[in-house]
């Protein structure tokens, strides 16, 4: 669905600060009753990280950590059970993914300082040697961090362990089961571009192909026979399971549109949760926008006689 | 030199002969062969020095008239860099420009630094000058002494001439410093030295490429062509200077945008001087003309180039072969020369010679010329009918348009430049009278016969003459500027046919351009044998040159959007990018891959592009000093030009000659490659055609050459042969790539007479046969070698590669530092096999060679000439590829083991090799539609459902029980159906469906059972009827057989879960109890490791009440279990025992 830069900004303006949450999600399609969910949702998802990007900063300062941090001992010192962690993400408008995080991270810095008393009481001695080596080795070290939101089960501590897993359960932009959710649509959209291009018979060199072969830069699909799609030849066709805003687009042009272009030519894009109509402006150039597949494909003739 | 001008003006020899005798070099053939006038044989030795001799002659002719604009560039300082270069010895001596020549400052600086300021800057058909300006340039310029280095051939002893041209140059610098006075202090800050003449003539040519660029910003300031540079401020804008019919100054701006950005504009930085041309010696530009390479012999090219050799002795070398060489013409250079420095002496002091210069905006006639009213009078009236010695003019129009048709000159549109700015002299009043300097008019007439560009009406006759012969070329200019050449006034009235013409030009070239317009530039793409990882040495350049590539289309593309725009500056927005590019080709050594990136991107660009990507890479170049870089772009230029003759269009060629034009005048650049790339070029085609040789060897650019420029471009003699032999053969390529036989038979080696036979036969063969039929012979073998490589690398490496990949697999667990071992010895193995490719080889090339001989050749062919055909093609095929293969499998081999081998080591989660077979060996059932939902649906779905589970809920949220149920079903769906499933997500869903049952067994899912009933939270009913049952049946169920990949079901018993069920207040254990035991029947874990599970749940601090009833179900599920085991009736659950922890919780 193409959005008109006015349409798009009517949306983005609603979404001001809106809390990414289920119920937030909900309000967006009762106001917006015309467009997709998935349009709106990969709008919102967009528009909330331009926010957290904007205010990423301030939530790091070490006064910032540690504000948080007391705040959660205090919160689950009184009661345990509470979305301590999760209330204060939307309290102070930081994504909760994000806000278990800091506090994960603060966690571990503590804990790392005594370990030797604490957690080898726990008799798990090799596990604890092991998480202490990590720690030791890499201060925050991401992986181990990544590691516990992907499964809070491996968090030492089990209230931690139940309020990270609430944060990252309850946010919708952010965290590895929204990052999980966003790879299993891109790969599917993959999929049904794949079953579109069969079915018309476009002969192509799919991404892990060209992987193998050494390409440096791979879009989603290279046509082994150009074709022309609305007048303009292309070459390659990228999926992108998202909607296209200023922003995004500008990311992509600069990190793979462009390096497709570079050295395999013209190509089309397409956004399946629609696009700002004002971006599909390289089509002269050779970056052409759709937001399905394309209805208007010209081949050449040989190939055509050989269907 | 003179000689021949006289001879010419004499007219005892025609134009034709002059040209004749240009083109035809000595030493190649008698000169009766080439019907070489009598009277210029004995001036052989001199042709390769005639054409900078003459363009420095015309340029010193017309300074007088030359008003408008720039100072010419034989003018002043210029002219002195000509004059050195024009004569024949002096070529030698020193035809490397000042900024170049760097290597004999160390004899002569203490001689001649001294006289700095007293340089001529009319010195133009003086010996020697350039050579005595190198020595004033600066000793420690800055130019890398590589590239100094590269024109180290000058034996011609430097200091024949010094006495002589210190004379010479003093008076005439002195009126040059007196008359740009604002010019020169700016440059000598700048760079020592450099205030000398010896920035000479390339100076010029530097300039009139900034002018270009500037005046097409709007900003012009460049008309300045004195040595000296300014800043932009200091320049008024003269605009109105010159009536706008005039193409001058102000009729820069529709000059062809060469250079037309901005970027130069930064003139306190000295890296980027645009030297004024030294119209040097000469420079064929498309083709090998005999008149260059007509080196002396001691100028072998190695001894010229040689780089690391003493200079003293190398010199003295030079020297002593010189002179016999030389000795010739050293009398009449004598003679010149002192003709010369008489002249220059006189126009050097006489006032009146520096009145002529008011072009010059620093001097101080600017100031008068800038008032426009009051100068518009001294604007001559060029009259044809006033025009003197036509006959002369018509001469040196001929001579000189024929050099430029015949590509002799360095840069076709500098020359028009030159023309362009005859055509619009202004002259003045004294010359208009005709009572022009007498002194400037003997001395001139004493060098060649008169004074032949006295007035402007002989200038713009002169011009008209060579504009109407250089038609072609002019109509292929941009637009606007045909516009101005039709309406000007002056060829109007001088040739109405050309003016006619021009009209007619412009008119089509509107329809021309619009068609063109909409194109833009096109990439080079990418060639996975050229471009992938294994053309790189290490993974850092492969990322480097990936990011290079598309930087430079980004600068491309920016500067394609921008650089019509006011106000954009070039160099202040791409500079910096640019220089950080370049910075990594040097870091790299990707200089091959940039290099063969921008080669084809100049062989793609289509007419109106090339001019437009030139123009971007001169101003790249601008931003960017990087020698090493420019030499292998303009090598391959060359060569690319060189061997597109055919190919090309003509505005193609001219451009993208004019864009090597140009940069060949980067002060970097060691000038030499023209005439050595050249020498080589033409000496490869004979060899070739000659001697036969394998490709390999065949000396195609002068290492030496390459060394000495770039040390460390170790791999330049294989990048220019894959040239070559790769892109070269696609734009129709300029050798022949199969030779009658390769120095690396393969076949056994009969002996030399016999192989030598066996060439002659071929040759033989093919002499009488039409030579399309050898065409298709080699193109067949060329084709049908490289294929046989290719199915080689595809299928016999690709199977050995394979069966390496499972040697491996199995040994990569071992400690790592066994691998290198390990790969060695998988490699050894391997190779061996390997050897079995030039059998296979052989095979391919004698099946598909006659193959294809046959379908291209006439159906008419006879039997045995198709036979011979097929054989020869068979074995040159056979040759090329077993060739290729005996050198180079075994390395492939070894290189593609060891990719694989590092991917393998890469892939996540290795070495779990399983995971994939797994994922491979699930199909959809049979008759799928693959209309189950999306996984990424169900994933949000159940982390919806999640969501409520761990809360915080709204007031009354519920789960609804059918729809859990459903979801469940869909769940399941979707997992059987493997279209749109990928790892992660199946794992997600694996992992998402553990925490619910944790959450359902630990009643932490508020289900809703029926619409129906009022109550939000139900009463849960007890056990049996508890529909949670149902639900972790179906989990249950749906682990066991819907799931590719291993469900994490350990994950119930982690502490996060198992506390869900602490934190309940009337525990319900037996639904976890269930789920235990569901666990055992589904096989998904086995009773050993749930005991385990407990026992481990037991060790943690949980509370006192909860950890006895974890100690009491552990009991239970253990007795059960045995119970169980015992009856051997597995599936019954003994509620008995349910009841009893039940009742203890």
């Amino acid at each position: 669905m193409k959005l008109s830069k006015a349409q798009y900004d009517e949306i983005a303006q609603f979404l001001g600060h809106v809390q990414p949450t289920r119920q937030s999600l909900r309000k967006l399609k009762e106001k917006f009753p015309s467009q997709s969910q998935s349009t709106l949702l990969s709008i919102f998802s967009q528009e909330y990280q331009k926010q957290i990007k904007r205010t990423h900063a301030k939530h790091h300062t070490a006064e910032a950590i540690e504000t948080y941090y007391q705040r959660y001992l205090n919160g689950v010192m009184k009661n345990a059970a509470a979305p301590v962690l999760l209330e204060l993400a939307n309290e102070v408008d930081f994504a909760p993914s994000l806000m278990a995080r800091i506090v994960l991270e603060r966690f571990l810095q503590e804990k790392e300082q005594t370990i030797p008393v604490t957690w080898l009481a726990f008799g798990n001695e090799i596990q604890c040697t092991w998480l202490r080596s990590q720690i030791i080795k890499f201060p925050s070290s991401k992986t181990l961090i990544n590691s516990m939101l992907r499964d809070p089960s491996q968090i030492p501590d089990g209230v931690l362990a139940t309020q990270v897993y609430q944060c990252t359960v309850n946010d919708c932009c952010y965290g590895p089961l929204v990052d999980c959710i966003k790879h299993a649509i891109g790969h599917e959209h993959e999929v049904l571009l794949r079953e579109m291009l069969l079915e018309k018979n476009l002969s192509f060199i799919a991404e892990d192909q060209l992987r193998a072969k050494g390409y440096d830069k791979t879009p989603d699909f290279i046509l082994e026979v150009p074709v022309a799609v609305e007048g303009h030849i292309i070459h390659w066709i990228e999926s992108k399971a998202s909607f296209g805003d200023e922003s995004s687009h500008q990311a992509y042009l600069q990190d793979q549109f462009w390096s497709y272009w570079n050295r395999f030519g013209p190509g089309l894009v397409i956004y399946w949760y629609g696009f700002i109509e004002e971006l599909d402006c390289h089509r002269e150039r050779g970056i052409l926008l759709k937001d399905c597949f394309p209805t208007d494909i010209v081949t050449l003739r040989h190939s055509m006689a050989q269907h | 030199m003179a000689a021949v001008l006289e001879l010419l003006l004499q007219e005892e020899v025609p134009v034709s002969a002059v040209v004749r005798w240009l083109q035809h070099g000595p030493g190649h053939r008698p000169a009766e062969e080439n019907h070489i006038h009598d009277k210029l044989v004995s001036l052989s030795l001199l042709q390769k020095d005639f054409v900078p001799f003459l363009l420095n002659f015309l340029r010193e002719q017309t300074s007088q008239i030359l008003t408008n604009g720039p100072s010419t560039p034989a003018k002043t300082p210029s002219s002195k860099a000509h004059g050195n270069q024009r004569t024949g010895s002096e070529r030698r001596a020193g035809h490397a420009t000042s900024s170049r020549v760097q290597l004999f400052s160390q004899r002569t600086s203490a001689t001649t630094c001294t006289t700095d300021t007293s340089f001529s800057p009319a010195a133009a058909s003086s010996s020697s000058s350039s050579f005595s300006g190198s020595n004033l340039s600066s000793p420690c310029g800055d130019f890398p002494s590589v590239v100094s280095s590269s024109s180290p051939s000058f034996g011609y002893s430097p200091v024949l001439h010094h006495g002589e041209k210190r004379s010479s140059q003093k008076a005439s610098l002195g009126s040059f410093l007196t008359a740009t006075p604002e010019a020169l202090p700016v440059r000598r800050g700048r760079r020592k030295g450099n205030s000398s003449v010896g920035a000479s003539g390339r100076q010029v040519a530097r300039d009139l490429g900034r002018s270009l660029a500037e005046e097409e910003d709007g900003k012009n300031d460049s008309v300045l062509w004195s040595g000296g540079r300014r800043k932009r401020s200091e320049v008024p804008l003269d605009s109105a200077r010159s009536p706008p019919s005039q193409l001058n100054l102000n009729n820069l701006e529709e000059f062809p945008p060469m250079g037309a950005a901005s970027g130069w504009t930064n003139k306190s930085k000295p890296s980027r001087r645009i030297n004024p041309t030294p119209v040097s010696a000469e420079r064929p530009l498309s083709k090998p003309k005999t008149c260059f390479t007509s080196t002396p012999v001691s100028q072998s090219p190695a001894a010229r180039l040689s780089p690391g050799s003493s200079l003293e002795a190398f010199t003295t070398v030079q020297e002593g072969h010189l002179t016999s060489v030389i000795s010739n013409s050293l009398q009449e250079e004598r003679e010149m020369l002192k003709k010369e420095r008489c002249k220059l002496l006189h126009q050097a002091s006489s006032p009146a010679g520096m009145s002529f210069d008011p072009g010059t905006p620093t001097k101080p006639s600017y100031t008068r010329s800038a008032s426009l009213p009051a100068e518009s009078h001294l604007v001559t009236c060029a009259n044809p009918t006033k025009v003197s010695c036509k006959k002369q003019l018509e001469c040196l129009a001929q001579l000189y348009s024929s050099c430029i048709a015949e590509n002799l000159v360095p840069n076709i549109f500098l020359e028009l430049f030159f023309v362009l700015q005859l055509l619009t002299s202004k002259g003045t009043s004294t010359a208009e009278d005709g009572d022009s300097d007498l002194e400037i008019n003997e001395s001139s007439r004493e060098v060649s016969g008169g004074q032949h560009f006295q007035s402007v009406h002989n200038c713009v006759y002169f011009a008209v003459r060579v504009l109407d012969y250089q038609y072609e070329i002019i109509s292929h200019l941009e637009k606007g500027i045909l516009k101005l050449l039709a309406e000007n006034e002056r060829i109007a009235s001088f040739s109405p046919t050309l003016h006619k013409r021009l009209r007619q030009a412009y008119e089509s070239s509107a329809a021309k351009v619009s068609l063109l317009l909409p194109c833009s530039v096109q990439s080079v793409s990418f060639q996975p044998e050229t471009d992938n990882r294994s053309n790189f040495p290490s993974d850092r350049a492969f990322h480097i040159f990936k990011k290079q590539r598309d930087i430079f289309y980004e600068l491309l593309r920016e500067w394609e959007d921008n650089h019509e725009k006011s106000g954009w500056d070039f160099e202040r927005v791409l500079g910096n990018k640019i220089r950080a590019m370049m910075a990594h080709l040097s870091a790299t050594c990707n200089h091959s891959h940039f290099a063969r990136l921008f080669q084809k991107q100049l062989i793609q660009v289509n007419d109106l592009e090339s001019e437009r990507f030139g123009n971007f890479f001169l101003n790249e170049n601008g931003g960017a000093e990087n020698s090493h870089f420019l030499l292998l772009i303009l090598l391959h230029g060359r060569l690319m030009v060189l061997s597109e003759d055919k190919k090309m269009s003509f505005l193609n060629k001219l451009l993208i000659l004019a864009v090597l034009g140009w940069l060949f005048q980067v002060p970097s650049v060691p000038e030499e490659l023209f005439f050595t790339t050249d020498d080589r070029q033409e000496r490869f085609m004979m060899d070739t055609v000659t001697s036969a040789q394998a490709l390999d060897s065949v000396p195609l650019v002068d290492q030496q050459l390459l060394y000495t420029c770039c040390p460390y471009l170790g791999e330049l003699r294989k990048l220019l042969a894959s040239f070559v032999a790769g892109s070269g053969a696609k734009n129709g390529g300029f050798i022949r790539k199969i030779t009658p036989t390769a120095a690396e038979s393969l076949a056994p080696k009969a002996s030399v007479t016999q192989q030598k036979l066996q060439v002659e036969l071929e040759q033989a063969f093919f002499h009488n046969q039409p030579s399309s039929l050898r065409r298709t012979v080699e193109f067949v073998a060329e084709r049908v070698g490289s294929n046989c490589v290719k199915h080689i690398k595809a299928t016999l490496v690709a199977e050995l590669v394979q069966r390496a990949e499972a040697m491996l697999q199995d040994k990569v667990k071992e400690d790592a530092a066994s691998h290198d071992k390990l790969l060695e010895e998988v490699c050894t193995h391997l190779c061996e096999e390997g050897a079995e490719a030039l059998i296979k080889g052989r095979e391919f090339c004698k099946k598909k060679g006659p193959e294809a001989v046959r379908v291209l050749l006439p159906e008419e062919t006879s039997a045995a000439v198709l036979s011979s055909a097929e054989n020869i093609a068979v074995e040159l095929a056979t040759e090329k590829a077993c060739g290729w293969l005996s050198a180079n499998i075994a390395a492939l081999i070894k290189r593609e083991v060891k990719a694989t081998f590092n991917r393998m080591l890469k892939v996540p989660g290795f070495p779990l090799p399983s995971d994939d077979t797994l994922e491979l060996r699930r199909d959809c059932p049979s008759g799928c539609q693959h209309c189950a939902p999306f996984p990424s649906q169900v994933i949000n779905e159940i982390k919806d459902v999640l969501c409520v589970a761990v809360g915080p809920r709204d007031e009354g949220e519920v789960i609804d029980y059918v729809w859990l149920e459903c979801l469940l079903g869909r769940l399941s769906q979707t997992l059987q159906c493997r279209k749109f499933m990928c790892p992660t997500s199946e794992q997600q869903l694996a992992k998402c469906s553990v925490e619910l049952a944790s959450l359902l067994v630990s009643d932490r899912v508020p289900l809703s059972l029926e619409v129906k009933s009022p109550k939000k939270s139900p009463e849960r009913l007890r056990v049996k009827n508890d529909p949670t049952y149902g639900l972790l049946k179906l989990l249950l169920s749906v682990w066991k057989e819907d799931f590719g990949t291993p469900v994490p079901v350990q994950l119930i018993f982690s502490k996060k879960n198992v506390s869900y069920l602490a934190e309940v207040k009337l525990r319900e254990w037996d639904l976890f109890l269930f789920l235990l035991h569901g666990l055992v029947e589904h096989e998904l874990m086995r009773t050993s490791e749930i005991e385990s599970c407990l026992h481990s749940l037991e060790e943690l601090p949980w509370p006192s009440d909860f950890l006895k009833d974890l100690k009491m179900l552990s009991r239970v599920f253990v007795s059960e279990h045995h119970t169980k085991e015992l009856r051997t009736n597995p599936c019954e659950l003994t509620r008995r025992s349910l009841g009893t922890v039940t009742a203890q919780s």
